[in-house]
């Protein structure tokens, strides 16, 4: 029995995390930008008496910067008792129990999308889930060296 | 299970540490002349719960060597010897290899110290040395009456049973061995009311003279304090005769022949691997854990008396609701004093190394002094705690070094022979304050003076000795490269300067000043913020951003004057104030955001390592105390900020850090410091 996912909408896609590193869905609040920070981590905020960073996740996938209305919600996400990250997204869109369809290697989308950071796709209800890697999500390094979209860099980022 | 024989194993090394200080500390006052009765017993029984321990957890070395130097004080203990300055040495130099021993089996390891072989053989001689023994006044009962049956008399106290120990176990050991139960007493039955969760009985055993008296002991080892027991050999005689020489003690004899067994020796190992860290812990005083249950209590009755307003409109309420929220505001500063005050440590933690080290060191140095310590139950925060010792020690090294003088050299100068150096710490305000005071020579200023300029520091070139204040000319002692030791000794000139100790000092947030009078006396006085958890902030705007400035770092702030800035080229930008010319870092650059800059930009003027930097900010707000949170819990550190604090309106504000924005700027801008000398 696989854990259920919670799927959100980022621009066009539909993503999916499994439901246990969700630890909260949050209003939008403006963060705290950081100085030397790369631009889609928009900054920090507050989650219980810690600092959180704060990432734009579709711009960190090179779909583009997600705009900020009443709408966007935070997904506040956590692997064991590890460090938190904040992913913003556009909506949150359900909670479904994958099927036991196997998770399908990423189609080619060229260099639309870093493709580190998703591990699959899967087919659930008609929909088709673009499966982010937790692991991947928590590599600062890899935060950092990301290029900002703005520069239009023609190298995909490293995974180590 | 693993994980709970390692928690019990932690405890272990814990109480063996605070073992270890209670038996430094008695064996100093024995040393002095200051014991009383029951010091030695406060010795037995901290060596013989190591030993206890160390048997328990394996560390089948430690607690060998341990058993030797409990035998000496069970001697001592029962007066068949009397403690010699020698044996108290010796002593001394035993706890510290039961301390590297300790300190080898926190890192992972099995216990072991290089030293141990030879204080071990140092200790069995000295327990087998028959001149150690008492002279011919004393009564030595044991000594006639070798092999004599074994007579004990076993009382446990009426609480026993509730700790979960059971007479009747102990007494099946002790059959074991041999022993047997020759009377049961219960006189303590009649007169109470009798309970029967309490134990009255109590027991007289007798047996066969060859058990080993270790063996009977250790039976009891695990009810130390829940029972009284009396361990004797029977006498035939009346007063027994007088010891001789010739004629070692039963107990040291068992000792002496057994030949300590070879330890298996391993080969040295490159590196032991190094384990997780052990946990962190801390004692905590039960007060203050009792303190915070009420609090939290205080807090609940505010919070249901708030809830029991929702949806009321009398007329009343609103009064209801101002009193209620004043009560939670009380409270949670009561609740936030409390549970910062759980970090706090009496500084007796940090002040307890120095009777020892007084001690050593002044005998290296033929020297004679007295240490006093005042205030040692000061509180302060335990980060600031622990870094705070070896400062300390170093000013301790410099006083007994350099300040106090040598015995002859104080007579001639009407003084007394023996020096004293006094360490006392107090609070004032939300500081603490610690002196470190000696009777010594005090500080020539001329000599200090020759001394910077004979090294040729940068501080004093160029410059006249009339330029500087007393305090200033005190300072050059924490110049770089600064030493006034005519030759290197081994405490002062090891490579370590005053100039560290500065540093070490204002890492923490401290300052350290000298006064000093000649041929009266010296006097260091730090001072050091209670906590690291809070820090006097200033708030700056910068665009839309906010940042806080430590307010320790700022020297001063003044209206950005363009006409005074000087672009060096490479980007580099200087300020020049008054007669000095600083570097200056724009804030916004910081963030990245070259922003629009507001209408008056303001220069704040930061210092840190003896270096000043200017900041250029928007606007100054509000001053505040912040609370800081590190950054990296969640995430890394960022390079020129030291942690992040929440604001009333719950954002977050990052906190700058001072010393590391200098230090980066200074690396920026090499040229900096030609234009400062130009």
């Amino acid at each position: 029995m696989q854990p259920e996912l919670l799927t959100f909408q980022c621009g066009e896609e539909l993503f999916a995390l499994p439901i246990n590193v969700v630890r909260e869905i949050r209003g939008w609040q403006k963060p705290r930008k950081m100085p030397d920070a790369p631009k889609h981590l928009l900054g920090l905020v507050m989650l219980r008496e810690s600092p959180m960073p704060v990432i734009d996740l579709g711009w960190r996938l090179g779909l583009g910067r997600t705009a900020i209305d009443v709408t966007t919600v935070v997904i506040v996400v956590q692997q064991g008792d590890g460090p938190m990250l904040g992913l913003v997204v556009d909506a949150v869109a359900d909670v479904v129990q994958p099927s036991d369809s196997q998770l399908k290697p990423p189609p080619p989308m060229g260099k639309r999308l870093a493709m580190g950071a998703v591990k699959g796709v899967m087919a659930v209800n008609d929909d088709l889930l673009l499966m982010l890697d937790v692991e991947h999500l928590f590599d600062l390094d890899e935060i950092f060296s990301i290029v900002d979209s703005a520069l239009a860099k023609e190298e995909s980022p490293s995974c180590p | 299970m693993e994980l709970d024989m390692d928690r019990f194993r932690q405890i272990f090394l814990q109480e063996c540490a605070e073992n270890l200080e209670v038996l430094e500390a008695e064996l100093l006052a024995l040393e002095a002349g200051l014991a009383d009765d029951d010091s030695i017993n406060k010795v037995f029984r901290a060596a013989h719960s190591i030993k206890g321990g160390a048997g328990t957890f394996g560390l089948s070395e430690m607690s060998r060597f341990t058993h030797h130097l409990e035998t000496l004080l069970d001697e001592l203990r029962s007066g068949q010897r009397q403690s010699t300055p020698a044996l108290v040495a010796l002593m001394l130099k035993a706890t510290d290899v039961i301390a590297q021993m300790r300190s080898d089996a926190e890192a992972g390891g099995n216990g072991s110290s290089p030293n141990a072989e030879d204080i071990s053989q140092q200790l069995q001689a000295a327990l087998g040395k028959g001149e150690a023994a008492l002279p011919d006044t004393a009564v030595a009962t044991t000594a006639t009456t070798e092999g004599a049956d074994w007579q004990l008399e076993f009382v446990p106290h009426a609480d026993m049973l509730a700790s979960g120990n059971d007479p009747v176990r102990l007494l099946r050991e002790l059959a074991e061995l041999g022993m047997q139960v020759k009377q049961c007493n219960f006189g303590r039955l009649y007169d109470a009311d009798y309970d029967p969760q309490l134990c009255y009985l109590s027991w007289s055993l007798t047996g066969p003279g060859d058990i080993d008296e270790s063996e009977i002991l250790e039976i009891f080892d695990w009810v130390e304090g829940e029972c009284d027991v009396n361990l004797s050999r029977q006498t035939t005689a009346s007063p027994a005769p007088v010891l001789t020489d010739a004629e070692p003690l039963a107990v040291t004899a068992a000792v002496s022949s057994a030949q300590p067994q070879p330890v298996a020796s391993e080969p040295p190992k490159a590196a032991a691997p190094a384990r997780s860290a052990p946990e962190q812990s801390i004692r905590i005083d039960i007060r203050k854990i009792d303190q915070l249950i009420n609090l939290v209590g205080e807090l609940v009755i505010t919070q249901s008396m708030l809830a029991s307003l929702e949806g009321t409109d009398g007329e009343d309420t609103q009064e209801r609701l101002a009193r209620g929220l004043s009560l939670l505001k009380s409270n949670t500063k009561a609740l936030q004093e409390s549970v910062l005050g759980i970090r706090m440590l009496p500084i007796s933690f940090a002040f307890n190394r120095f009777p020892r080290l007084v001690r050593d060191i002044s005998q290296q140095l033929g020297k004679d002094v007295t240490l006093k310590m005042v205030g040692e139950h000061t509180e302060l925060d335990k980060t600031v705690l622990e870094r705070i010792g070896d400062p300390l020690v170093h000013m301790v090294r410099n006083a007994l070094d350099h300040g106090i003088e040598m015995p002859d050299a104080r007579r001639n100068n009407g003084k007394d022979a023996g020096g004293t150096l006094t360490l006392s710490a107090c609070h004032e305000g939300g500081n603490v304050v610690i002196d470190i005071e000696d009777d010594g020579a005090g500080l020539d200023k001329q000599k200090l003076w020759n001394k910077a300029v004979e090294k040729d520091l940068a501080i004093t070139r160029d410059r006249r000795i009339d330029e500087f204040s007393d305090a200033q000319i005190y300072d050059l002692i924490f110049a770089p490269g600064f030493s006034t030791a005519a030759a290197v000794s081994d405490l002062s000139g090891r490579g370590v300067g005053m100039d560290v100790v500065k540093r070490n000092i204002s890492d923490l947030g401290g300052s350290v000043e000298i006064t000093s009078k000649l041929g009266k006396g010296t006097r260091f006085r730090i001072r050091l913020p209670l906590t690291m958890a809070i820090l006097d902030g200033q708030l700056v705007a910068v665009g839309e951003e906010l940042f806080v400035i430590p307010l320790i770092n700022i020297v001063e702030s003044l209206k950005l004057d363009t006409d005074c800035l000087i672009k060096a080229g490479g980007g580099v930008v200087f300020y020049q104030l008054r007669q000095q010319t600083l570097p200056v870092v724009w804030l916004s650059e910081l963030l990245g955001t070259r922003g629009e800059p507001g209408p008056i930009p303001l220069l704040c003027v930061v210092e840190a390592a003896g270096r000043k930097l200017g900041l250029v900010v928007d606007a100054l707000l509000a001053q505040q105390q912040v609370v800081i949170k590190s950054l990296e819990q969640n995430f890394r550190r960022l390079p020129g900020i030291s942690g992040a604090t929440i604001l009333g309106d719950g954002q977050v504000c990052l906190i700058l850090d001072v010393p590391g924005l200098v230090a980066r700027r200074m690396a920026q801008g090499g040229k900096a410091d030609a234009v400062t000398a130009a």
